[in-house]
């Protein structure tokens, strides 16, 4: 699978470049890059901790580390594998203030972008259910799973955010699948 | 479907979902975020007024975003990093600007145009009486060469 928007917008100043304007204090390229990735954060972060406030809190906090850390970002990874390592760190801060229990889903986590009525109403189910079953991951698990399957970052790079290895990242993985199909297997 | 089925077809969807709460939070973090303190260097300026001159400081980071409007206006160059100096008194000594310069554009006009855009923002922002004439060295590094307009 290729990673989505790793290296920019086809056709649009790529993250690289914007995040050098970033670091050099450019305001616009920065808003162009939180444009370009702040959705896939929170939908990363609300789904690490379950709550929309925590989630708004753990996304501001990450976009205020970004905007005072650019200057040190060095180019070592993407800038959006930076941004999802910072959003990681906020994430597991943020996480001891919500419920270790799964409750009630919040409407948040339901509402999708706009499609065919038919799709979008199955679609929107799929995704409660998956939402539901992300809850019963342990966290490690569910942050690989989530920047793999649907933030599309590398192995690699998903190592070097949770602290890892490639072979620990694997093993988390096949793990996360496992339950996520298991748990999921009342919707065949 | 199979269990694996199942699955690929909620994590498609989960990859097109876009959370209501991103519409909310985004204009918020944003602004927080761009107004967040960020400790910078001070430098000092020196300019005339009416009462005599007058010494002021200036952030670097202010010093840093001002080159690199200037710089940016420069045809053909675009800056990587600004890196400014001081001395112990917060006189600004050096400005280090790394530069990448469009494809077939000549290096060392583009360089000097590059250096005059740095010593005119540097008098406009640190005042016409800081010591910017042969004081301050501006030196102007061009490590890359691109053919994407985009990227300048």
């Amino acid at each position: 699978m290729e990673p989505l928007d790793a290296g920019g917008v086809s056709g649009a100043v790529s993250d690289l470049s914007l995040a050098r304007r970033a670091a050099l204090r450019d305001r616009d390229a920065f808003s162009q890059l939180v444009d370009r990735h702040g959705p896939a954060l929170y939908r990363y972060v609300l789904r690490m901790v379950h709550d929309p406030e925590v989630a708004a809190d753990c996304l501001q906090d990450t976009l205020v580390a970004a905007w005072t850390g650019f200057a040190d970002f060095r180019g070592e990874s993407t800038p959006r594998t930076w941004l999802f390592g910072i959003a990681t760190r906020q994430a597991y801060r943020h996480r001891s203030r919500v419920a270790l229990q799964p409750g009630p889903l919040p409407d948040d986590l339901v509402e999708t972008t706009s499609h065919r009525p038919d799709q979008d109403a199955v679609d929107s189910a799929l995704v409660e259910a998956l939402d539901i079953a992300l809850l019963g991951l342990p966290p490690l698990q569910r942050s690989c799973w989530l920047l793999r399957e649907i933030e599309g970052l590398h192995y690699a790079e998903i190592a070097l955010i949770l602290g890892t290895t490639h072979d620990a990242v694997r093993g988390l993985l096949h793990r996360a699948r496992s339950t996520l199909a298991e748990t999921m297997e009342g919707w065949r | 479907m199979s269990d694996e089925a199942v699955l690929d077809r909620a994590t498609q969807a989960l990859r097109r979902h876009t959370d209501r709460g991103w519409t909310v939070v985004r204009e918020n973090a944003l602004l927080r975020a761009l107004s967040a303190f960020r400790p910078s260097a001070p430098v000092r300026g020196r300019t005339a007024t009416p009462a005599g001159a007058a010494g002021y400081f200036v952030a670097a980071d202010v010093v840093v975003a001002a080159l690199r409007e200037g710089v940016s206006a420069v045809p053909g160059a675009a800056p990587l990093t600004i890196t400014c100096s001081t001395d112990d008194h917060d006189r600004l000594v050096a400005v280090t600007i790394e530069i990448v310069a469009a494809f077939d554009e000549p290096l060392l006009p583009l360089a000097a145009a590059v250096r005059r855009a740095a010593t005119s923002c540097l008098r406009t922002l640190l005042g016409d009486l800081a010591p910017l004439a042969g004081a301050v060295a501006v030196h102007v590094a061009i490590t890359d060469v691109t053919d994407d307009p985009r990227e300048l």
